[in-house]
């Protein structure tokens, strides 16, 4: 079982892996993920199959707008896990 | 002596040099095989040879800037088979190229397996000698040259081993701060400004937008990816493009090239789809031969394009070929896009931002998805009427989304 920092964490090291360029660390949690790092819906994509894996969270389309920024993302899979 | 020259990758290119020899001399090498890598203002293309031969010399050193049509490779004229079918040495040389390739493979073959069986291997790419090269992305590249750092001697954590900025930031441990990102940009900009210039000086553009009601495919569409695993799943984009490319294949008079003034419409249909890069730019490499592709084929074919595109590994033919080019600004919550054609093309289209508006229909006011779908065409070879029938052609394959 994650605890939520683990979670921004394994959220964190996503990004990393999808978008190498860009400094996870810098990503304010408030903020929407796309737009504060710039990522396209590819990239965006790839984040969810990372972030899904690493989980074992699955996030289907339907619930996109729920995990937009990254307090959201780790609200969403904190409630799952 | 048959020698092969710099080559351009597109009309905005006026010199390129070689980062890295990937094919060695006295060596063999096969038809989409990469031969050089070549950076550019576009960032680092992998230059593909386009038939079989072997490699006598280099003609030019490694980073020099050179103009575009220099020599910069010489070959010698022996069919692979003669130069490997006898002998123990040349046998065995043989036997190690299909080993790391695989199998022989063409251009289009490379272009069409999955990403993992292209060339750059799902393991460290490895030329035909064995020796381990590496793969970096553009930004990766400029860094390594203003910083002096021997790529050979950074592991590459980026997609299949590449490597990418922050690995090299961890070698220079960090004045680097975390906002340098990107290509040359500067580079990349006078690059883009160039063919957008061109482009608007001398193509006179004719522009048309249709609002399309996607409804019935954002239903399709939410169904496949419920049945989809996460990582198999459909951006909409795919469908787009399957439309499109049909589309395109009944008003074939916008794919393809105006030169000399003439058209000359192309039978194949290369999909230049246009991908920002984070740091600024824009490249446009082309999904080729898109014209026989279903959604989940040109979903992987785009997945792949846009992660080399931004990681390094996109292939001469690729920048080279596109038939005509689609923008997909409407990722960047943009609802509509004029867009400049790409020289020699003669067609661009713009897909916007998908909306939840009310709509009429059947005389009653609902809620659908909808989507602005734009065409920027140049009025020499094409009418006002014939992109609207195009348009018109994307909507009605839209609607039947199961089709595709």
């Amino acid at each position: 079982m994650l605890n939520n920092n683990e979670i921004i964490e394994v959220i964190q090291k996503s990004i990393q892996e999808v978008a190498p360029d860009v400094n996870a660390l810098e990503l304010n949690p408030e903020e929407d993920i796309r737009d504060d790092l710039d990522l396209d819906s590819m990239d965006f994509m790839n984040l969810i199959i990372s972030v899904s894996k690493k989980t074992g969270v699955k996030i289907p389309e339907s619930d996109y707008n729920q995990v937009q920024t990254l307090n959201a993302m780790v609200d969403y899979i904190s409630s799952r896990i | 002596m048959k020698t092969l020259n710099m080559p351009s990758f597109g009309s905005d290119m006026d010199i390129g040099k070689v980062v890295e020899w990937v094919a060695k001399p006295g060596k063999a090498f096969t038809k989409g095989e990469t031969l050089a890598l070549i950076e550019t203002a576009k960032g680092l293309i992998d230059m593909e040879a386009f038939e079989d031969g072997v490699i006598d010399t280099y003609l030019i050193d490694l980073d020099k800037e050179v103009p575009v049509g220099t020599p910069i490779l010489s070959l010698k004229y022996e069919p692979l088979r003669r130069i490997v079918g006898d002998g123990d040495e040349k046998e065995i040389e043989r036997n190690k190229l299909e080993e790391i390739e695989g199998k022989s493979i063409s251009a289009q073959e490379a272009i069409t397996a999955p990403l993992v069986e292209t060339s750059i291997g799902s393991e460290t790419p490895k030329d035909i000698l064995g020796k381990t090269t590496h793969r970096a992305s553009p930004a990766a590249r400029v860094y390594a040259a203003e910083h002096g750092i021997d790529l050979d001697k950074v592991k590459g954590t980026g997609p299949l081993g590449s490597i990418v900025l922050k690995d090299l930031k961890v070698e220079t441990t960090s004045n680097a701060t975390s906002n340098q990102k990107g290509f040359d940009t500067k580079l990349m900009r006078k690059a883009i400004a160039s063919v957008v210039s061109q482009s608007k000086k001398e193509i006179p553009h004719y522009y048309l937008a249709h609002t399309i009601n996607i409804e019935t495919l954002q239903i399709w569409l939410d169904a496949q990816n419920n049945q989809k695993t996460v990582e198999e799943r459909l951006l909409i984009q795919a469908p787009i493009l399957c439309a499109i490319k049909n589309a395109l294949k009944k008003y074939p008079q916008f794919n393809g090239f105006y030169n000399n003034e003439e058209f000359i419409a192309q039978q194949q249909i290369n999909l230049g789809v246009a991908i920002s890069l984070r740091g600024g730019g824009l490249i446009a490499p082309a999904i080729l031969d898109a014209g026989t592709l279903n959604p989940e084929q040109l979903m992987k074919r785009l997945k792949s394009i846009s992660e080399r595109a931004k990681q390094g590994g996109i292939k001469q033919s690729e920048v080279t070929r596109a038939t005509i080019t689609i923008s997909n600004i409407g990722d960047r919550g943009v609802e509509v896009i004029y867009g400049v054609i790409f020289p020699p093309q003669v067609a661009i289209l713009g897909v916007g931002k998908v909306q939840r508006i009310p709509v009429a229909v059947d005389n009653k006011v609902q809620i659908n998805s909808m989507l602005t779908i734009t065409l920027a065409a140049d009025h020499r070879v094409t009418d006002g009427h014939d992109g609207a029938k195009l348009l018109n052609e994307i909507d009605k394959q839209l609607q039947k989304p199961e089709a595709l």
